[in-house]
């Protein structure tokens, strides 16, 4: 449920080649060629804002977190693709057992598991992990368990309540057992999140603990000087043999952080020294793409994988005019998508989309609901207008970032709307306050850009944050559009306890016939590596970041 | 009442021939500085140009604002096609990465945006700065000091950072006319303060003091004895504001404060080519000349003024 923009409204570009991946260098034949040893070098242009396992909720960083640092009950299997989104055994010895359809879970750990000081990893570590997820004092993270746990209404963190929750049970070291509210049969994709790993009480240092993470995963931290470098070494403690998943092939890994972007794509691009051996954490600037994908050494470094994101132009149901269903569908029309994938980085960073599910989430078949071309069809718009009683055109308000990229896409998207005579004002504000702004429901401006990554390939954690209008809060609102239809809503509720790929495609094809949004693409990630880093691919779970438990260097 | 010396030190050189009145004398000396010529040259043609934008973008057939898919690569985050930023017989300065936007066009209507806002926030703080110069220096006590202070205080402000601030607060509005009103009120005091000077010293002056024993009424004084003589300061203060104003504006544009997109200037332009510099050199070649030839234009023109007006410090 994180809204990629957030995290990545810098979002670049990548290659337009069909599936990505395959045309990017192989990760199955990178991995069987790595070695272990070497230092990997990762730069970043900004520091991670919580490497703390249970208020880490930014997609790459939950990725290099769970890939390095921590260990989950569950996690995902490292292979690019549709395989990537497999859930595979973590700390358990399987994705988790139930008995009563979904309402409670039982998980029992290996044996041996060892935290970065030799201690044994127990499930009474785990529950404390989860526990802590509760702290007022640590917020950030992902809301499931909170959620969806038993009594995790009135429970507040270990801190507070000694304790514990009693709906997570430890009844011995190796076995532990969550009962929720609903019976849910998402609950193993749930534990993939780093609210599942394990923290020991004795080590919790509360707030602090971002700064130095206890370790249960292939590398522990060494020195972390925040917004300057983060060095990880080996956990010696870390058994392979115990993960089915990791291959843990760097000796050292570095992160240089607080670097430009542009520079980092530079130094990538150069390809010289230590930086053969680096990686950039996150996307390259949409003017490198130009002088990477035009020079062939250098496009085969480059990586780019499809996600479960898509970014949409939300329109305040609210208000007039798009309080007519009309002036919406017109809209779909009116907007020119190819404009704004260019400005947002080029036919690379995304396919067009014609509807809001990832087309991941329901089995790889895009949806394209009013089949309008890439760059929109004007003539039909105004048609839809003028039946609509608006052929003379209006006035609105769009919010978009203060960046260069932000405005560009705004101007986009007000070049578009211009031909079928509405005009568009571009409100432009500063990225720190872009969603305290557009969260607002009574402040909310007509048009709006929106964004968002479903935390589990499943649409139960895509469609209901975003469409159900029950979830409409006056400030922090996530249900931009502001549409609460109750047809709609239960229908959302119905498939919510079906969970079936197919029917959430309905429900996909229905919210597109009430329009309250404009989806616009369906993100991929682009990423740049070092001549000698091997077992380079975007998985598709982490919005396309590199996958960092295969990732080495020669 | 006879014709009002220039400044103070021209009219005790009475170096002026008989026959000529000094805004001639002026005219004259101008004519002979190539420099002068060179920037009056520069500035006209800018001035034209902008002037003259929609009929020149009528020539070329593209407005600023319209898309050019046609011209960018899409896959590569939409870089020009073409050698020079996609320059042609059909786009004479290329086009705007990402966009396709004729240069050109963006380019003269940028110049509007330039001029119109240096030109008009000069004026602004050229009158508020003089009406309140002379009032403090002719009226002087209480009066003086209070407006001195509020100079003091204007001055010591860190400019750029309170502009930024002052122009993200403003309600939304007319953006030109708001960055004109914040120019201008960071840049009253510089003018204000040689006013003030200038009308201390003209105070007491013999012409002054015999206008004053003749009678005649204080409003009158300073319009029609000290004011003409505070012309030739000012107006060689205004000509070089501009440039400084001019500079300020893109500064303002360049962080993302200035007019609001789609509307183009200069400064936008320049902020948008840093990202692209290493792709597409000619986008950042563009404004970056436009802006260096028109601070150019009026920091010789103001240089120019001055050694007429003031022979003597001709030379330096």
């Amino acid at each position: 449920m994180k809204r990629p923009v957030r995290t990545c409204f810098t979002l670049a570009l990548s290659l337009a080649v069909a599936g990505g991946l395959s045309a990017c260098g192989s990760g199955d034949d990178d991995s069987s060629a790595a070695k272990s040893g070497g230092t990997l070098t990762v730069l970043f242009n900004d520091d991670f804002a919580h490497l703390d396992p249970q208020r880490n909720y930014v997609m790459f960083a939950m990725d290099f977190g769970t890939r390095l640092l921590y260990r989950t009950l569950t996690t995902y299997a490292a292979k690019p693709d549709q395989e990537g989104t497999k859930v595979v055994p973590d700390l358990a010895t399987d994705t988790g057992t139930t008995s009563d359809k979904g309402k409670t879970w039982t998980f029992h750990l290996k044996p041996g598991l060892k935290f970065e000081d030799g201690s044994p990893i127990t499930s009474a570590e785990v529950k404390y992990g989860v526990e802590r997820s509760f702290a007022p004092d640590l917020p950030e993270g992902p809301g499931y368990a909170r959620s969806m746990l038993e009594g995790g209404d009135k429970y507040k963190g270990p801190y507070k309540d000694k304790d514990g929750l009693a709906s997570i049970e430890a009844p011995d070291p190796q076995t532990i057992v969550f009962h929720l509210k609903e019976p849910s049969m998402d609950w193993p994709l749930i534990t993939t999140l780093p609210t599942f790993a394990p923290v020991p009480k004795a080590k919790d240092t509360g707030v602090n603990f971002d700064k130095r993470p206890f370790s249960s995963g292939p590398y522990k931290v060494e020195s972390y000087d925040r917004g300057k470098k983060l060095a990880l070494v080996r956990n010696t403690y870390w058994q392979k043999s115990s993960d089915g998943v990791r291959q843990a092939n760097p000796d050292k890994i570095v992160v240089e952080e607080g670097i430009a972007q542009p520079t980092i794509d530079q130094r990538l691009i150069a390809d010289q020294g230590n930086d053969q051996r680096a990686i950039t954490l996150y996307s390259v600037a949409s003017p490198s793409m130009p002088r990477i994908l035009t020079r062939p050494d250098v496009k085969k470094r480059f990586v780019s994988a499809t996600s479960l994101c898509t970014r949409f132009l939300g329109m305040n149901t609210s208000k007039p005019p798009f309080n007519d269903p009309k002036v919406r569908e017109a809209m779909q029309y009116a907007i020119d998508k190819e404009a704004y994938r260019t400005a947002h980085g080029g036919s690379g960073v995304g396919e067009l989309a014609g509807s809001y599910l990832p087309p991941a989430m329901t089995g790889g078949q895009p949806q394209d609901v009013y089949k309008a071309p890439p760059n929109g069809d004007p003539a039909k718009a105004k048609q839809m207008l003028a039946a609509a009683g608006k052929s003379a055109g209006f006035s609105i308000k769009l919010t978009t970032t203060s960046s260069e990229q932000g405005k560009a896409e705004a101007e986009a998207v007000q070049q578009g709307l211009a031909r079928v005579g509405v005009k568009v004002e571009i409100n432009a504000v500063s990225k720190s306050v872009y969603y305290d702004t557009i969260g607002d429901i009574k402040k909310e401006d007509e048009l709006v850009f929106y964004g968002w990554c479903a935390d589990y390939p499943s649409a139960s954690s895509f469609i209901p944050p975003i469409f159900d209008g029950n979830n409409i809060t006056p400030k922090g609102n996530t249900v931009v559009h502001q549409l609460n239809d109750k047809g709609m809503n239960e229908k959302i509720a119905a498939a919510m306890k079906a969970n079936d790929p197919a029917q959430w495609q309905a429900v996909d094809r229905d919210l597109m016939g009430l329009s309250p949004m404009i989806p616009l693409i369906h993100d991929k990630l682009p990423l740049l590596h070092g001549s000698k880093v091997t077992g380079t691919f975007g998985h598709p779970i982490w919005e396309g970041e590199f996958d960092f438990a295969t990732i080495g260097v020669k | 009442m006879a014709a009002p010396p220039l400044t103070t030190e021209a009219a005790g050189s009475a170096s002026a021939p008989a026959g000529q009145s000094p805004w001639r004398l002026v005219g004259g000396r101008l004519r002979r500085d190539p420099a002068a010529l060179a920037g009056l040259a520069i500035i006209a043609l800018f001035v034209l140009m902008a002037i003259a934008a929609p009929l020149l973008t009528a020539l070329n057939g593209h407005g600023p604002n319209e898309f050019h898919p046609e011209k960018i690569d899409k896959a590569l985050a939409g870089a020009p096609k073409g050698a020079f930023g996609g320059i042609d017989g059909d786009f004479w300065l290329g086009v705007e990465p990402g966009t396709g936007r004729d240069v050109f066009s963006r380019m003269v209507y940028g110049a509007r945006v330039s001029l119109l806002i240096s030109v008009a926030a000069t004026g602004v703080a050229t009158v508020v700065g003089t009406v309140l110069g002379l009032t403090a220096g002719f009226a002087g006590g209480r009066i003086d000091t209070f407006i001195s202070r509020i100079m003091d205080m204007v001055l010591s402000f860190p400019q750029l950072i309170f502009m930024i601030a002052l122009v993200s607060v403003l309600p939304e509005g007319n953006r030109m006319l708001e960055l004109v009103f914040v120019m201008g009120f960071f840049g009253w005091p510089y003018i204000g303060r040689i006013v003030r000077g200038q009308t201390l010293t003209l105070r007491h002056r013999e012409f002054v003091d015999a206008a004053r024993a003749t009678g005649m009424l204080r409003t009158r004084i300073v319009f029609r004895e000290v004011l003409p003589n505070l012309l030739a300061p000012v107006l060689v203060y205004a000509t070089l504001t501009i440039p400084i104003n001019i500079g300020t504006e893109a500064a303002l544009s360049f962080l993302g404060i200035g007019v609001r997109p789609p509307d183009s200037s200069w400064g936008q332009m320049m902020s948008k080519a840093i990202d692209w510099y290493q792709v597409d050199p000619t986008f950042f070649v563009v404004p970056g000349v436009c802006l260096l030839l028109t601070v150019l234009a009026f920091t010789l023109l103001g240089d120019a003024f001055r050694d007429a007006l003031d022979p003597r410090g001709a030379g330096r």
